[in-house]
């Protein structure tokens, strides 16, 4: 299953509101949340951070894994957690609106 | 070196796109990395592992790229947001730190608003007199005006720009003209009746309008075919006098004005603002009619083709210039021809105006940078007081770069304000020199509705903000600001004695300036004392314009003003009215030889003369001249009467020395007239202007005279009565139906007129000087404040040792003073130098008056005392263990 344009973002978002990582432990946390569902090139991971990055959504800071490997670590500003409370209500909003459409039964005359 | 300087002020210094990539390629090698230790966890061998993960952070390099100009796009966004933060967080630190220190602020704000709001002032007053072409001229830069220069010998050039029109055939035709045209502007009566006005009236010939290439606002200008045809006299109304005698009608066109009492068709009207080539205003044009085409009065104008200079052209012209064997133009007959831009008066000149504006706009420049230094010191000085606070931020780790911003933020921050300020300096003077320097221009727009100077003055404030905010910051920056921070300011006695030069160079730079405004003030006041021997205040004088016939008949004219004289003594507010010909300040005065019986001849005075007026029996009492002796004209002095005359008390005494010259009689004119006899001595009266020197002056009773004609009313309205000029002119014209037009004017008016040139030095003088002290004033106060700073030491040993607050303040002001005194001494020099240059342009002011020299020296003295005293009360608040300690 492929991620519907749009929707990244915000799961980053939700990511890192756990706690902050670096970009391989987000796409562990990802694909572990949705048991393995979500079809996703690595590479656009990346590109939705730095975009949320250019939009002061989230900060990087360079820091250590524990194994001492230089990796950069993604947190959430306070804009990127209203950001992500925000989506969250649309989304939620959007699905069932798109959910109550789509699982109408037709009335039959 | 300047260039890391600013690329350090800037922070210019950090993520290059090279660096973005890299982050990049670091963060995906880990993450390959860690993707592939995964797979090998679930079993894969170490290489296929590697190119799996691979394959799944990219399927292709389009992927990659994109990732990549995300990553760059990122980071420029970043730094650019960072640089804003920063910057706005260094200008709220600075703003801050200013608010915290109101008085210098303030005094830094005024002392950049004076300076920039003088400059700009100075500038829009240059650009107008020498830099603005005339409105609506197409590629005024190709127009040129024709003078004409004559050599003669041990008098000197003559240079005019009058030429007659038998010289204006022959350049027609000139190889460096496109074309050529001809106007002349005189004063003429406009209008009719009680409505009639005396008006600037250009007379064009057809060529002119085309020449300069404006068009017409409403119907038609005047094109080469009018001078052809006989269509009869033609107007073209100025914009402004469409407006306002019409009301911007469209159907004022077709109609018929009068000028001269001429009718002239109305065919179109001016753009607003056009004026010809001359900056004054011009209110109707008129086609040149044949019959004036012979006169000599005019002045040429050429279009130059491209390539063709002004000193080809004139070249051309003198060659081509044949005299008029008539010669009735006799000086014209040698002249050599030069063109000249159309900035230049008609002595061929640049006018005297524009090069006092140009003298001010560069005294005003050198003024706005040693005011510019001078802050800079100031903030420099602020720097050193405010060391410790520096250093502490130093010590908790802010760089050397984020002081030298903050500095920068206060200067621009200041310099801004200043600019700011500026513009309403600018407002507050413009109306003052527009006044004095240029009263009868012509379609003034404030600067500030100008985009141009408006564009200057946003110029000057960021060179402001350059030399004000950048250089302390690099100052500052320099590691031996830095170490002064560290230490505390101890000026080299070296720079003390450049900044001691510097401000003894300034208050001897004020020193003469100030003189001048003085002395023109002073000027100015002597005037105002000056006894005309007349009372020209409210005084009016009333022309009426009468059929040329009538003019020519002595009696007709006695007898129409006479009866003019009853009608407006009738009228309300009128407290005195009396008929002469010949007034004294009215640009003519009649002169008539004398014989008196029992001398040979009169002696001649400077003054010139004798002259004489013919006056009605009010006259003395509504001119306020005074009768010393015997008694003034009664009614019964007139046609027919026993001849009477009033002499001046110089007459009186110069030629009946001992006060016999009561009853005493002369003959007027010829010898064989009848012998006239003194009835009065008058008090002597000026006649030609505020500069006068001794004259004979006689007066006739109206009606004992017959040489001269051209009678004028003379009215003193009652003091405080509503009087106007209209209810003047209707009483007259009422009075009788042969009167067209009156002209009225204002003796008092013409007095003013000659305090112009006074009013000009006042202004020029008076602004530059005023600039000159409040520069020199910072400049003093930067200095002194440094000097404290710099001897904290000295000074805590001296109060260690016992000396008093008296004593420190003593000690500094007295090195404020002394400095002051050096640059009075040089100023006063200076202006002893330069004062003979100045002396003509005074009035009854020697250039050395003592008064003004000693004000001048006791305000440049006081003013060292008040910039003295901030820093000297500063000083006494050394702490003398604190100031030991900083060692």
């Amino acid at each position: 299953m492929s991620v519907i344009k749009g929707t990244l973002d915000v799961l980053v978002l939700k990511a890192l509101s756990w706690q902050s990582m670096h970009g391989f432990e987000m796409t562990r946390w990802l694909e572990q949340r949705s048991g393995d569902r979500l079809a996703l090139e690595d590479a656009a991971l990346y590109q939705a951070l730095y975009r949320l990055e250019r939009r002061g959504l989230v900060e990087a800071e360079w820091g250590q894994t524990e194994e001492g490997r230089r990796a950069r670590y993604y947190e959430l500003t306070r804009a990127g957690r209203q950001e992500l409370t925000e989506q969250t209500e649309h989304w939620l909003r959007y699905a069932e609106t798109v959910t109550d459409i789509l699982t109408a039964v037709p009335r039959t005359a | 070196m300047l260039r890391s300087r600013i690329r350090r002020l800037f922070r210019l210094r950090g993520l290059t796109p090279r660096d973005s990539v890299r982050e990049v390629d670091d963060e995906m090698e880990l993450h390959v990395e860690l993707r592939a230790a995964e797979l090998v966890r679930r079993g894969l061998d170490p290489d296929a592992a590697r190119d799996e993960a691979r394959r799944l952070f990219a399927r292709d390099a389009g992927t990659l790229r994109a990732l990549y100009a995300a990553a760059v796009e990122r980071d420029r966004r970043m730094r650019t947001r960072q640089r804003v933060e920063s910057v706005a967080q260094d200008v709220r630190y600075a703003f801050r730190g200013l608010i915290r220190d109101p008085g210098i602020a303030g005094f830094i704000v005024v002392a950049l608003a004076l300076g920039m709001g003088a400059t700009v002032t100075a500038w829009t007053l240059l650009d107008r007199l020498l830099l603005r072409p005339p409105s609506h001229v197409v590629e005024p830069d190709r127009v040129v005006r024709l003078y004409g220069e004559l050599d003669r010998g041990d008098l000197g050039l003559r240079t005019s720009s009058w030429i007659p029109y038998s010289a204006y055939l022959q350049f027609r035709d000139l190889a460096s003209f496109e074309s050529v045209g001809a106007y002349r502007i005189l004063e003429r009566v406009v209008g009719e009746g009680a409505d009639a006005r005396r008006m600037r009236v250009g007379d064009a010939l057809g060529g002119f309008f085309p020449l300069l290439g404006v068009r017409p606002f409403a119907g038609r200008l005047f094109d080469a075919r009018d001078d052809a045809a006989v269509e009869g006299n033609l107007a073209v109304l100025a914009y402004d006098l469409w407006r306002s005698r019409y009301e911007g009608d469209p159907g004022a066109i077709g109609r018929s004005i009068l000028v001269d009492d001429e009718p002239h068709t109305i065919v179109g009207v001016a753009p607003p603002g056009f004026t010809g080539t001359e900056p004054r205003r011009v209110d109707v044009w008129v086609l040149a009619s044949s019959a004036t085409a012979g006169t000599t009065n005019w002045n040429i104008v050429g279009r130059l083709r491209p390539g063709a200079t002004r000193q080809a052209a004139g070249a051309e012209a003198t060659a081509v210039h044949r005299p008029d064997e008539s010669g009735s133009f006799t000086w014209f007959r040698d002249v050599r021809i030069f063109a000249g831009p159309l900035a230049w008066g008609d002595d061929g000149r640049e006018p005297v105006e524009a090069t006092l504006a140009r003298w001010l706009a560069a005294v005003t420049v050198i003024i706005l940078l040693i005011t510019f230094a001078n802050v800079v010191n100031l903030l420099l000085v602020r720097v050193a007081r405010r060391r410790r606070e520096l250093a502490v931020r130093v010590a908790l780790g802010s760089g050397r770069g984020r002081i030298v911003r903050l500095i920068a933020a206060e200067g621009a921050l200041l310099a801004l304000g200043g600019g700011v300020a500026s513009l309403l300096v600018a407002r507050l003077l413009e109306p003052i020199v527009r006044q004095a320097l240029l009263a009868d221009q012509a379609g003034w727009t404030s600067s500030l509705a100008d985009g141009r100077l408006l564009g200057l003055a946003g110029a000057i404030a960021l060179i402001a903000v350059a030399c004000v905010g950048v250089v302390p910051a690099l100052q500052a920056g320099s590691p031996r600001v830095v170490r002064a921070l560290r230490g505390g300011p101890r000026a080299g006695s070296a720079t003390l004695r450049l900044r001691g030069t510097l401000t003894v160079v300034q208050a001897a730079l004020s020193v003469p300036l100030l003189v001048g405004a003085g002395l023109f003030l002073r000027s100015v006041a002597n005037v105002r004392a000056l006894d005309l021997g007349i009372d020209p205040e409210g005084l009016l004088t009333a022309e009426a314009m009468l059929p040329r016939l009538e003019r020519f008949s002595f009696d007709r004219e006695w007898d129409t003003y006479r009866r003019l004289e009853e009608a407006v003594r009738r009228l309300p507010g009128v407290e005195a009215v009396a008929v002469s010909i010949g007034l004294p300040l009215d640009g003519g005065s009649f002169s008539a030889p004398v014989w008196v019986p029992g001398r040979d001849s009169i002696p001649a005075l400077p003054g010139g003369g004798p002259y004489v007026s013919t006056v009605s029996a009010d006259y003395f009492h509504t001119i306020g001249t005074a009768i010393v002796r015997g008694r003034a004209f009664t009614d019964g002095d007139r046609e027919g009467s026993e001849p009477v005359v009033i002499v001046n008390r110089t007459m009186a005494t110069t030629l009946w020395p001992g006060g016999e010259a009561l009853d005493r009689c002369f003959h007027v004119d010829h010898p064989g007239s009848p012998c006239a006899r003194i009835v009065g001595i008058a008090e002597d009266v000026h006649r030609r202007g505020l500069r006068e020197r001794p004259s004979f002056q006689y007066y006739l009773p109206l009606g004992q005279q017959r040489m001269f004609g051209g009678a004028k009313l003379v009215v003193r309205p009652a003091a405080g009565a509503a009087f106007s000029r209209d209810a003047l002119r209707r009483a007259m014209v009422a009075a009788d139906p042969r009167v067209w037009a009156v002209e009225v004017r204002s003796l008092e008016e013409s007095v003013q007129g000659e305090l112009r040139p006074l009013r000009i030095g006042m202004v020029t003088f008076g602004m530059s000087g005023g600039l000159a002290l409040l520069v020199a004033l910072l400049g003093l106060y930067g200095l002194m404040s440094y000097m404290v700073a710099g001897r904290r030491h000295e000074i805590g040993v001296r109060v260690a040792l016992g000396a008093t607050h008296g004593d420190v303040v003593g000690l500094v002001m007295r090195s404020g003073i002394a400095l002051a005194a050096a640059g009075v001494a040089v100023g006063l020099g200076i202006a002893l130098v330069a004062g003979p240059w100045l002396e003509p342009h005074l009035f009854d002011t020697s250039a050395r008056d003592v008064t003004v020299m000693v004000l001048v020296a006791a305000v440049l003295l006081a003013t060292a005392a008040v910039a003295g005293w901030v820093p000297a009360r500063r000083a006494t608040h050394v702490d003398p263990t604190e100031a030991l300690r900083t060692e």
